[in-house]
């Protein structure tokens, strides 16, 4: 299924959500901290206000995520995002052992078939690569990775 | 003329050769890596500067700038990430080279533009440092206003399609760059209660979800890389000949490389200013003389060329103010300084005349390592670029999200900053759907900052008018930059109400 959208409208009515948003959150700043997101705040209106009125006159018709699959778009995405709550939680190094492999099956799936044999030598690359990053951080930058339940 | 030849002797010995190597190799790797900054690298090495002497430490921490500022150029290339914020307008048009399968070309052509933007910094710090020294006095807050407003013309060309959506992205990046605490003021704005909002959106944490996420997501739907492994097939002897003729290419057209080098320079005196601002420029000023301009964005060679030379020239460039008036022109600048003053030699025009051979080897050491990235950019770019090609896409998506979310983390120790990457990288990706492109963005949070401070300084120093802002254009070097401000408006639309009579009179004879 196509989702053909008129992408002026669209761009202009985010325009004005995140421009109402921001001034609305402004609250009380003195003139010397206002006066620029103020001045920059109402020329994204202005600009929103003019792109709302090309899209009714004279719009630019685009298909959204029209390239490649729209599920591995939405999985791929909401793995990263668990990636980033999974460091929080269990710690770097298992929570990016967990995600790491959980891509590359997943997305490797898309392209040929996956087995256990297969899964097996990927996670041996998948450790020796994590740990190779762990440790440049962690020992030669000296940048820890935050620790959670796990490490 | 002694001194120098002394300084010349005592870079040239084979330990100070071998520091040298070891410091460009080390810093490529580590500005190919997106999220790790010179200002990180030469943090790292500063310890280990501690047992060295002075000029084994200053040119340990010139080379590694060095290094670190060619290695941005690889990421930027073949993972459409600026691997430094130096390296954004790389990205422009280097990735779309890559993915024309043109990557190792592209590499090569940032090789000889970094080379030779270093040896010519080196060659002004050397020629020239007193007088542009002075230059850098007169560059004050109403001047850096107008730098950046020059600067955000470059979003008429970075918008894809539609000026107005263009015009809208910047809006938003300016607005993301005034999140958290007000520059002047030192009020807390956008915070939107969460305490960790107040660090603000750092450039590099929005360039890596801007740049990089996107690309992530791409490639996951498409099921493919965005680069074709086809290009990767040559041998050493094809590679040599792709150098050569890529070499000649760029040296054909001396002016761009003269231009850009020459604001590249002046970008550098000025303290703050920045990598990213002087290849911003200068690839707006290839752009705008190019006979090709609508080539600029779609994997033209001249673009990527301007942007090195520059940010490269930057590297020596920064050192005028440092070396004659102790000013750093950027962040990595601060620790050299910092080693310096760990020696005792204290910055000002004497330090050429008491500790000379310490300086100009110094310098001579940074021109070294200049010269050097050439076998060791050719010979590591061809190691990265077959990593990055050679590997497959579902493999090089978690491998490149890892090394983005240690990168991001460690900017600030900080998982706020790897959620504002992932977030701003979604939203980028949908507004990108929607004909909203990344650069205008980055280009907003980039320039928004410079631009804010530099009209509110001006406005305060002008409280004495009545019209306060007249302060911004009362000086001589503001009025010029003004009129290269409505220059670079107004000349592309002189340009095309131009053509279009051309192309009425044309039909209109054609008709007749």
């Amino acid at each position: 299924m196509n989702l053909r959208v008129n992408s002026d409208l669209w761009a202009g009515f985010l325009g004005l959500v995140f421009a109402a948003g921001f001034w609305f959150s402004m609250g009380r700043l003195s003139n010397l901290s206002a006066v620029f997101p103020e001045t920059i705040l109402l020329l994204t209106a202005v600009i929103s206000v003019a792109l709302l009125v090309k899209g009714l006159l004279n719009p630019d018709m685009r298909v959204l995520f029209e390239e490649g699959n729209r599920l591995r778009l939405v999985v791929v995405t909401l793995i990263l995002f668990a990636w980033w709550w999974g460091i929080g939680f269990l710690g770097f190094v298992a929570a990016s052992l967990i995600a790491f492999f959980l891509l590359v099956c997943y997305l490797a799936a898309a392209q040929r078939q996956v087995t256990w044999k297969l899964a097996g030598i990927w996670a041996c690359v998948v450790v020796a690569e994590v740990a190779f990053f762990y440790i440049v951080f962690n020992k030669l930058l000296y940048v820890r990775p935050p620790r959670g339940l796990l490490f | 003329m002694e001194l120098f030849l002394e300084a010349l002797v005592s870079i040239l010995q084979p330990h100070m050769l071998l520091v040298i190597f070891i410091g460009v190799t080390a810093g490529l790797f580590v500005g190919a890596l997106p999220g790790l900054t010179a200002t990180m690298a030469l943090a790292v090495l500063l310890p280990f500067t501690f047992t060295m002497d002075a000029l084994q430490g200053l040119v340990a921490l010139g080379a590694v700038y060095m290094g670190t500022i060619y290695g941005g150029s690889f990421a930027a290339i073949l993972v459409n990430t600026p691997g430094t914020p130096s390296s954004i307008a790389t990205t422009f048009d280097g990735y779309p080279m890559a993915k024309q399968g043109r990557a190792y070309e592209a590499i090569c052509a940032a090789t000889v533009a970094s080379v030779i933007g270093g040896v010519l910094g080196v060659l002004a710090l050397l020629l020239l440092a007193p007088p542009l020294a002075r230059m850098a006095l007169f560059f004050g807050p109403a001047e850096m206003f107008w730098v950046a407003i020059l600067g955000l013309t470059l979003i008429a060309a970075l918008s894809e399609g539609s000026l107005l959506k263009g015009l809208l992205g910047g809006c938003i990046g300016m607005i993301l760059g005034t999140i958290g605490v007000s520059p002047v003021g030192g009020e807390s704005r956008f915070t939107f209660g969460i305490p960790a909002m107040q660090g603000g959106v750092e450039l590099i944490v929005a360039l890596i979800g801007l740049f990089v996420v996107p690309e992530l997501l791409l490639m996951a739907t498409r099921g493919r890389a965005a680069i074709d492994a086809a290009g990767m097939k040559t041998g050493a002897r094809e590679g040599m000949a792709i150098f050569l003729r890529t070499a000649r290419a760029v040296l054909a057209k001396p002016v761009n490389l003269i231009r850009s080098a020459v604001i590249g320079q002046v970008i550098a005196i000025i303290p703050g200013a920045g990598g990213s601002i002087a290849s911003l420029v200068s690839y707006d000023a290839a752009r705008r003389s190019s006979k090709r301009p609508e080539t600029f964005g779609r994997g033209n060679v001249d673009g990527l060329v301007a942007s090195e030379t520059s940010n490269n020239v930057m590297v020596a460039g920064s050192m005028v103010p440092l070396l004659t008036l102790g000013i750093p022109g950027a962040p990595p600048d601060a620790i050299i300084l910092g080693v310096m003053m760990l020696h005792g030699l204290r910055p000002g025009f004497e330090l050429f005349s008491t500790s000379g051979v310490l300086t100009n080897g110094f310098i001579l050491s940074m021109g070294v390592a200049a010269l050097l990235m050439l076998p060791v950019g050719l010979l590591g770019g061809r190691v990265i670029y077959r990593i990055v090609v050679g590997t497959p896409y579902f493999f090089l998506v978690p491998s490149i999200a890892l090394v983005t979310i240690l990168g991001t983390y460690a900017l600030r120790n900080s998982m706020v900053d790897v959620l504002i990457m992932l977030g701003l990288g979604v939203v980028g990706y949908l507004l990108r759907n929607i004909g909203i492109g990344s650069a205008p963005i980055v280009l907003g949070l980039i320039l928004g900052g410079i631009a804010e401070m530099g009209y509110v300084q001006s406005v305060l120093g002008g409280m004495a008018y009545s019209v306060p802002q007249l302060r911004l254009v009362e000086n001589p070097l503001s009025q010029i930059l003004v009129l290269l401000v409505v220059l670079a408006v107004g000349a592309p639309m002189v340009g095309a109400w131009r053509r279009r009579r051309v192309g009425k009179e044309r039909d209109a004879g054609g008709e007749t």
